[in-house]
């Protein structure tokens, strides 16, 4: 291991610190970027991404000051700041598998670890699951769409279906990928690792529990808001409501709220 | 202490450098348009007339042209590369020719070779100043009888402005 000696007073936990904000201010720049052009609004979304950033400042805080800067270490950062600094929209999100690398470097500090899987969890959140989903999305909506099937059946309403389409009488609804439960998922765990990893910087067994929960959770009311598009897709207003207006609204803080009382809950058991 | 206060001047210069570099370029970005109009964009620039168009669901529509050499009319489809249109590419195999994505004419829909040309585009995007738009679309064209005039398009423009001038949007 070669240190810098002069620089020794420069722990690693300062170059952590800029690496965070060097990302941080990238991602917030992105947003700028996208609401400009897109006027679009995700900000239930972005609510738990700012959420996890906000763990990873309070974890990196947390680890040790006075560890040497390596070599390893200078180079991962000048690394991710070549790809911050990339014009590309995913470019923070490739920085941040860079950055979560970086930190993951230092095994010896629990805070250090923890917030390199922040950045990682982060990083699959915004760039690795859409991508995964882009290659395996026609089934996993297969699975949604049987999920939703079978509860229409126990209710006596499915006329047919079959891959990602639902007939309820002479109604046919079409679940596409913005549907899916499968982004709800990737959101859900990154709210799950972002209280479990603000309560403590240490897994517990029964964490695996809890995020299945979450993901079970995510699901239920995925297959349930699903059901209802469904009953009322003959009413062009009740299927607005229920899809983009007040109603999915609701549907989206109702999951946020399980998943975060879920996830507090798991998050305040302690090791024994 | 000197060491120190560089070493930060320095890391400030790259956060400075992390955040104006991607906002100077996102400035001058050309926007690119949807691919409805691209295509249509596309026809008016090879002599097609736009028989009609029909919507095939949420975000999906069917345009019906004929080329002055071609003896049956084309029928260009639009949809989403992320496979929830699947039912009707398979159920629209019958006469269907051939799909486009990125620009690239392919006789068969392969899931796998999308998904890495998809992959590939992402990549460039990290460095492009002006980067590959509509990835989530893909072009397919089908018509009873072969044309020459609809090989000959170049739909590179739908995802990428920069190697074809695109004229103003076609009504």
């Amino acid at each position: 291991m070669i240190s810098i000696p002069s620089a020794a007073r420069f722990g690693r936990r300062e170059l952590d610190l800029w690496l965070a904000a060097m990302l941080f201010a990238r991602y917030v720049l992105g947003l700028i970027h996208r609401a400009a052009i897109d006027q679009g609004s995700e900000t239930v979304v972005n609510l738990f991404q700012f959420f996890a950033w906000f763990v990873l400042a309070h974890l990196l805080v947390q680890c040790g000051a006075r560890n040497r800067i390596r070599w390893r270490d200078a180079g991962l950062f000048a690394l991710c700041g070549l790809c911050a600094a990339l014009p590309g929209d995913n470019a923070v999100w490739a920085a941040c598998t860079l950055g979560s690398i970086c930190l993951s470097s230092d095994r010896s500090d629990r805070f250090r670890t923890s917030a390199a899987a922040m950045l990682a969890a982060l990083a699959i959140n915004g760039l690795w699951a859409p991508v995964l989903f882009k290659l395996l999305g026609y089934w996993f909506l297969k699975i949604d769409t049987a999920l939703v099937a079978a509860v229409l059946q126990s209710t006596g309403r499915l006329t047919a279906h079959s891959g990602n389409v639902l007939s309820v009488g002479a109604n046919g609804l079409e679940v596409l990928a913005s549907c899916s439960s499968f982004r709800n998922i990737s959101m859900a765990l990154l709210a799950w690792l972002s209280f479990t990893k603000l309560a403590r910087p240490y897994w517990l067994r029964s964490d695996v529990l809890v995020a299945a929960a979450c993901v079970a959770v995510t699901l239920a009311w995925n297959t349930l808001r699903l059901y209802i598009l469904a009953v009322v897709s003959f009413d062009a207003r009740a299927f607005e409501y229920w899809h983009v207006g007040n109603g999915g609204r609701l549907f989206a803080a109702a999951l946020a709220f399980t998943i975060a009382f879920l996830s507090v809950a798991g998050a305040a058991r302690k090791a024994s | 202490m000197t060491e120190r206060w560089a070493l930060r001047a320095g890391l400030a210069v790259v956060l400075a450098a992390a955040i104006s570099a991607p906002a100077a370029i996102a400035t001058w970005r050309r926007d690119t348009p949807p691919v409805d109009i691209a295509i249509k964009a596309l026809l008016a620039e090879h002599g097609a007339r736009i028989l009609r168009a029909r919507s095939l669901g949420a975000e999906s529509e069917a345009i019906e042209a004929s080329f002055p050499a071609c003896k049956a009319p084309v029928e260009i489809f639009v949809a989403s590369s992320a496979l929830e249109d699947r039912p009707k590419f398979d159920g629209a195999q019958q006469g269907l020719t051939a799909f486009v994505y990125l620009g690239e004419t392919h006789a068969h829909l392969d899931h796998a070779q999308l998904w890495f040309d998809y992959l590939s585009a992402l990549g460039q995007n990290l460095i492009r100043a002006r980067p590959l738009a509509n990835l989530d679309e893909v072009v397919a064209l089908a018509s009873r009888a072969r044309c020459a005039a609809v090989a000959a398009i170049n739909w590179t423009p739908i995802w990428d402005r920069i190697d074809a001038k695109v004229p103003s949007a076609a009504p």
